[in-house]
C-alpha cells in the first residue's frame, strides 16, 4: 500500500531548477551521505526480490513459477485490475464532471461525500459488504468493492483539475461552433488525461497490493496467495518467488502509466484565471438521473458500510467497548503510528531537500529510486525485512525495529511529496542570506528552509500517521508478538467471524481517517485556487 | 586603502569557464558596479565573493586578509561577514521586519539588538509601526529597505547587491536607487552591484566593470566607460553609439563621412573605427555652412523625449537624436554638425 495519493493529480512537477541553485558538489556532504544511507534502505525490497532470483537459479524459478495455479493467480489479477481501473475511472470522472461542471443540485455536498469513502480503508469496506451480504464474493464482489473504495483516488485529482481548467479555451472552442458536449470531447476529457492516469496507477498499485479486502471476498489474487504461502511454509522460497512477479507487475504498471503519458505537452494551467466556468444546465430529466447517479454512489460506497457497521455496533451495544481490550490497542496504535510518521519525516528530510536543490543524475537516481520502493506492496516490503533480518540480523526479527522501518519504506513517498512541495517554495536565496549574515550552512537550513518546510512536514507526517493506523499486511507479518493496532487486532476478530467485537475497531480507524480525509479533500480544492 | 581585492580569479561549471581570469579591485567606500549581459559570469563572481562558491584558481582578499585561494584556503559565507543583498530582497517570510533585521546580530543583547533595529529602520527611512509587521504585508521598495537593513546589521565592510532593484517597476526603481546610494554613502559602507541595465550601472558607481564571456573586458570610472570604451561592443552596451569607418592623419585628426573631425587620439595613423555618442552630433534643416557633412533623412522614430532620426550620409546610416519639436520629414536634407572629439577604437 505504499503508494501516493496527491489530491492535485499524481505528480508534483519538479521547480525549474534555479540557475544557481546548490550544486550536488555544494551539498552539504552529511546530507547527501543520509540521502543515499535512506535509498540504500529503500532498495532493500526490490534488492531482495533480485537476491531471490540469484540465490534460486533460473530452472528452479521455472518449476516453481510455470505451474497452472500461478497462470491462474496471473489471471485473476489481470482480470481485476482490467476490469475494476477503468470502471474507477469511468465513476470518479463522471462524478467530478457532474459535481463540478453541472447545475447538479447540492454538489458541494456530492463532491464532499465522492471524496469520503477514502475514510474507510479497504478491508472494512470489504467486512461491511461480506458481513451484509454472505453470499458476496468472487471476481465480481471484488471488482464492485474494490471500485467503491478507491474511486476517489481518480475523483480528487480530475475534479481538482476540471476546476484549474482555464474556461477561455471552452469559450474558443465555442466561438468554433462546438456544442458543449463536443466542448466535453474534445476539449474539456483530453485535458484530465494526466490526472487520470496518476489516479488509475494509484488505485492499480493499490489493488496489487491489497490483502484484507480480497481475503474477505474470497478472491485469489498474488497477494494473497503470498500471504497464505508465508503463513503456512514460513519464508518458503515459493512465496519469495510470487513476490519477485508481484514486483515485476508493479514495475509494468509504473511503465503502462509513464508511456500512456506521452510526450504530448499540456499547456501549463492557469493558477489563477479569476472566472469559474459557467455549470452546463442539465434538463429536468438529465438532472434527475444524475442525482440518481450520485446518490446510489454515495449509498454504496459510504451507506452500505456505515450502516453496516452502525448495525454491529448497535448489536454489540455497550458491552463491546470493552475498554480494557481496547484502550492498549489504541496506545499501540498510536505509539506505532507516531513513531513512523516521525521517522519517515525525518528519512525524507534529506531526500527531498536534495531532489529540489541537488542537480545531476545522482540526484535523479535517489529520487527515482524511492519512487519505485514506494510502488511495491506490503506483501513484498515484509518478507525482504523477514528474509534479511532472519539471515543477517537475527535479534532484530520481529521488533518494533523491523515494522518501523517497514513502515518507512512503504510510506516515505507521501511524506516526500509534502516536503518536496514546502521545501520547493523556499528559495534557496534565503539560505545563502542566512548564510552571508553568519548562519553556518546547517544552521540556514534548519533555521530558514526546514522551518518554512514545516507545514509541509506536519502534512506529510500526518499522512503517514494514519496511513500506519490502518497498515494491515506488513504489520501482521512483522509486528513483535504481543502487539495489536487497530488493524490488526479489527482483523483477527474479522477472521474469527467475531464481527460484533471488530465493529468498535473499524468505527475507530474511520473516525481517525476522517479529518484527514477532510483536508485532503479540502486541499485539493485549494489547489485549484477557490 | 583597498577593501576587495581580486586576483587572477577563475570558475569553471564542467566545460564552461564562468569567470575567466578576473583581477579587480575595489577601493574603500567605492561603489562599483559589474555589468554585463545575461550569461557574462557577473553573478557568478558575485556569488564567489560572497563565498557560496569556492574559485577554482586566483585569490580573493578583504581588507588584506584572504578569503580564497587556489591552494585551500577558503573562508566560507557565514564567516565573510559580507552583506548579501539578492535580487527581491529574500526576506525570511515567517519572521517579522525586527526579526528580519537583526537576524545576523542574533548573538548580541536584546537590548543592544533593539537599539540596533531602531537605528537601522531611522535609516533606511523604515515606520516605526512596520517593524512589527510581516514581509508579505509591505510592498517591493519597503522590502528593498528591509533587505538594505538587514544586511548592514552587522555591519559589514562590503555589501553585494544582486541585481536590487530590477524587482520594481520604472518609477519606484529610480527613486530607490537613488536612496540606496545615499545610505550606503552614510554608512559608509564599500558596494558592489552587478547588474545588466547599464543606466543603472552609470548612476550608481564610482567604478564601473564590464563583463562578457566570464572576463572583464573593461574597468573604469564611468565618465570614461562612456566616452572612451576600449571597443565596439563596450560602446554600444553601455549606450547608443555612432560608429564610423575613418582614416587617421597621426595629428589628433581624422576624415570620415562625417567630414574632417578632431579625435582622442594623436598619435594613430591609418584607418580605425572612431565612435561618436549621438549627443555630440547635432542636426539642422538645409544646408548649413558650418557644418561637417550632408545628408538625407530615412526614417524618424518617435521614443517619448526625443525622436531619433537615421540620416543616409552618402551611404552611410547615421542615428542622431533630435528634439521632438524640431523634426524634420522623412526624405528632408539636413546638415550635421559634431561637438567634440571622436574617440578612437582600438
Amino acid at each position: 500500500m505504499g503508494v501516493i495519493a496527491t489530491p492535485g493529480g499524481g505528480t508534483i512537477p519538479l521547480p525549474p531548477g534555479a540557475r544557481h541553485s546548490a550544486s550536488l558538489r555544494a551539498a552539504p556532504r552529511w546530507l547527501l551521505l543520509a540521502a543515499i544511507v535512506v535509498t540504500g534502505a529503500m532498495l532493500l525490497p526490490l534488492g531482495f526480490v533480485l537476491w531471490v532470483a540469484v540465490q534460486i537459479g533460473w530452472s528452479e524459478i521455472v518449476t516453481v513459477l510455470v505451474r497452472p495455479r500461478v497462470g491462474e493467480l496471473l489471471l485473476n489479477t489481470a482480470m481485476l485490475v482490467s476490469m475494476a481501473v477503468p470502471a474507477s475511472v469511468l465513476v470518479g470522472v463522471s462524478l467530478a464532471w457532474l459535481t463540478e461542471r453541472t447545475d447538479l443540485p447540492g454538489h458541494t455536498l456530492w463532491s464532499a461525500l465522492a471524496a469520503a469513502p477514502l475514510a474507510v480503508p479497504a478491508f472494512v469496506h470489504g467486512y461491511a459488504w461480506v458481513t451484509a451480504l454472505p453470499s458476496f464474493h468472487g471476481l465480481v464482489a471484488a471488482v464492485m468493492v474494490s471500485v467503491l473504495a478507491y474511486f476517489p483516488f481518480v475523483y480528487l485529482p480530475v475534479a481538482a483539475a476540471l476546476r484549474r481548467l482555464d474556461p477561455a479555451q471552452e469559450d474558443v472552442a465555442a466561438s468554433l461552433g462546438l456544442r458543449p458536449m463536443q466542448v466535453l470531447r474534445r476539449v474539456v476529457l483530453p485535458q484530465l488525461r494526466l490526472p487520470v492516469l496518476g489516479g488509475a496507477l494509484i488505485i492499480g498499485l493499490h489493488m496489487l497490493a491489497e490483502y484484507g479486502l480480497f481475503a474477505l471476498v474470497r478472491f485469489d489474487t498474488f497477494t494473497t496467495a503470498i500471504f497464505d504461502q508465508f503463513q503456512s511454509i514460513f519464508s518458503a522460497p515459493a512465496a519469495n518467488m510470487m513476490a519477485g512477479v508481484l514486483v515485476l507487475l508493479c514495475l509494468l504498471l509504473l511503465m503502462l502509466e509513464v508511456s500512456a503519458r506521452g510526450g504530448g505537452r499540456y499547456a501549463r494551467l492557469g493558477s489563477g484565471s479569476a472566472r469559474q466556468a459557467a455549470r452546463l444546465r442539465l434538463p429536468p430529466l438529465a438532472k434527475g438521473a444524475a442525482v440518481l447517479v450520485v446518490l446510489a454512489v454515495a449509498i454504496l460506497s459510504l451507506g452500505v458500510p456505515l450502516m453496516t457497521l452502525a448495525r454491529w455496533l448497535m448489536l454489540g451495544g455497550a458491552e463491546v467497548w470493552d475498554l480494557d481490550a481496547i484502550l492498549p490497542v489504541l496506545g499501540q496504535t498510536l505509539a506505532l503510528a507516531a513513531a513512523g510518521a516521525i521517522l519517515t519525516t525525518m528519512a525524507a528530510m534529506p531526500v527531498a531537500w536534495l531532489s529540489v536543490r541537488g542537480r545531476g543524475a545522482k540526484v535523479r537516481i535517489i529520487e527515482a529510486s524511492n519512487y519505485i520502493s514506494g510502488a511495491l506492496p506490503g506483501i513484498v516490503v515484509a518478507l525482504a525485512l523477514v528474509t534479511v533480518t532472519i539471515r543477517v540480523a537475527r535479534p532484530l526479527y520481529q521488533t518494533a525495529f523491523t515494522v518501523l522501518l517497514a513502515y518507512v519504506i512503504l510510506f516515505l513517498p507521501r511524506a516526500l511529496i509534502a516536503l518536496r512541495a514546502s521545501i520547493a517554495q523556499a528559495p534557496p536565496e534565503l539560505e545563502n542570506v542566512a548564510q552571508s549574515l553568519g548562519r553556518s550552512p546547517f544552521r540556514a537550513l534548519t533555521e530558514v528552509t526546514m522551518r518554512l518546510a514545516a507545514p509541509g512536514a506536519a502534512a506529510g507526517a500526518a499522512m503517514v500517521f494514519l496511513a500506519v493506523t490502518t497498515e494491515l499486511t506488513a504489520t501482521l507479518i512483522l509486528a513483535p508478538t504481543g502487539t495489536r493496532t487497530l488493524a490488526t487486532t479489527f482483523w483477527s476478530l474479522t477472521t474469527e467471524i467475531e464481527y460484533v467485537r471488530a465493529a468498535p475497531f473499524a468505527f475507530m480507524m474511520i473516525a481517525l481517517s476522517l479529518p484527514l480525509t477532510w483536508v485532503l479533500y479540502h486541499q485539493s480544492r485549494r489547489a485549484a485556487g477557490r | 586603502m583597498t577593501t576587495l581585492e581580486l586576483r587572477n580569479i577563475s570558475k569553471s561549471y564542467g566545460s564552461v569557464r564562468a569567470v575567466n581570469d578576473v583581477s579587480l579591485s575595489v577601493p574603500a567606500g567605492c561603489h562599483t558596479a559589474i555589468v554585463g549581459p545575461s550569461g557574462s559570469g557577473k553573478t557568478t563572481l558575485l556569488r564567489l565573493i560572497a563565498g557560496f562558491e569556492a574559485p577554482d584558481a586566483g585569490s580573493l582578499l578583504l581588507s588584506g586578509a584572504p578569503l580564497a585561494d587556489g591552494n585551500g584556503t577558503f573562508v566560507p559565507a557565514h564567516k565573510r561577514q559580507v552583506g548579501y543583498l539578492p535580487q527581491d530582497g529574500a526576506l525570511f517570510p515567517h519572521l517579522s521586519v525586527a526579526a528580519n533585521i537583526a537576524f545576523g546580530i542574533a548573538h548580541e543583547p536584546a537590548d543592544v539588538r533593539e537599539r540596533r533595529v531602531q537605528e537601522l529602520a531611522e535609516m533606511v527611512v523604515l515606520d516605526r509601526a512596520m517593524l512589527a509587521r510581516y514581509p508579505h504585508e509591505l510592498s517591493g521598495g519597503q522590502q528593498q529597505r528591509v533587505g538594505i537593513a538587514r544586511a548592514l546589521a552587522q555591519r559589514p565592510k562590503l555589501i553585494l547587491l544582486d541585481e536590487p532593484f530590477s524587482a520594481l517597476d520604472t518609477g519606484l526603481r529610480a527613486a530607490t536607487r537613488k536612496a540606496t546610494t545615499e545610505l550606503l554613502d552614510a554608512a559608509g559602507v564599500t558596494a558592489l552591484l552587478v547588474t545588466h541595465d547599464q543606466a543603472e550601472a552609470l548612476s550608481f558607481s564610482d567604478q564601473i566593470a564590464v563583463m562578457r564571456d566570464g572576463r572583464i573586458a573593461q574597468s573604469g570610472p564611468p565618465v570614461d566607460l562612456y566616452l572612451r570604451p576600449r571597443d565596439p561592443i563596450t560602446a554600444t552596451f553601455l549606450g547608443d553609439a555612432i560608429i564610423l569607418a575613418a582614416q587617421l592623419s597621426g595629428d589628433g585628426w581624422s576624415t570620415s563621412v562625417l567630414g574632417s573631425l578632431p579625435v582622442d587620439d594623436s598619435t594613430r595613423l591609418g584607418p580605425a573605427s572612431i565612435m561618436l555618442r549621438p549627443e555630440q552630433v547635432t542636426m539642422v534643416g538645409g544646408s548649413a555652412a558650418d557644418c561637417s557633412a550632408q545628408g538625407h533623412v530615412l526614417d524618424l522614430e518617435f521614443i517619448g523625449h526625443s525622436c531619433v532620426v537615421t540620416v543616409d550620409v552618402a551611404g552611410t546610416r547615421v542615428q542622431v537624436r533630435c528634439a521632438v519639436g524640431g523634426a524634420p520629414k522623412v526624405g528632408a536634407r539636413v546638415s550635421l554638425a559634431v561637438n567634440g572629439p571622436a574617440h578612437v577604437l582600438s
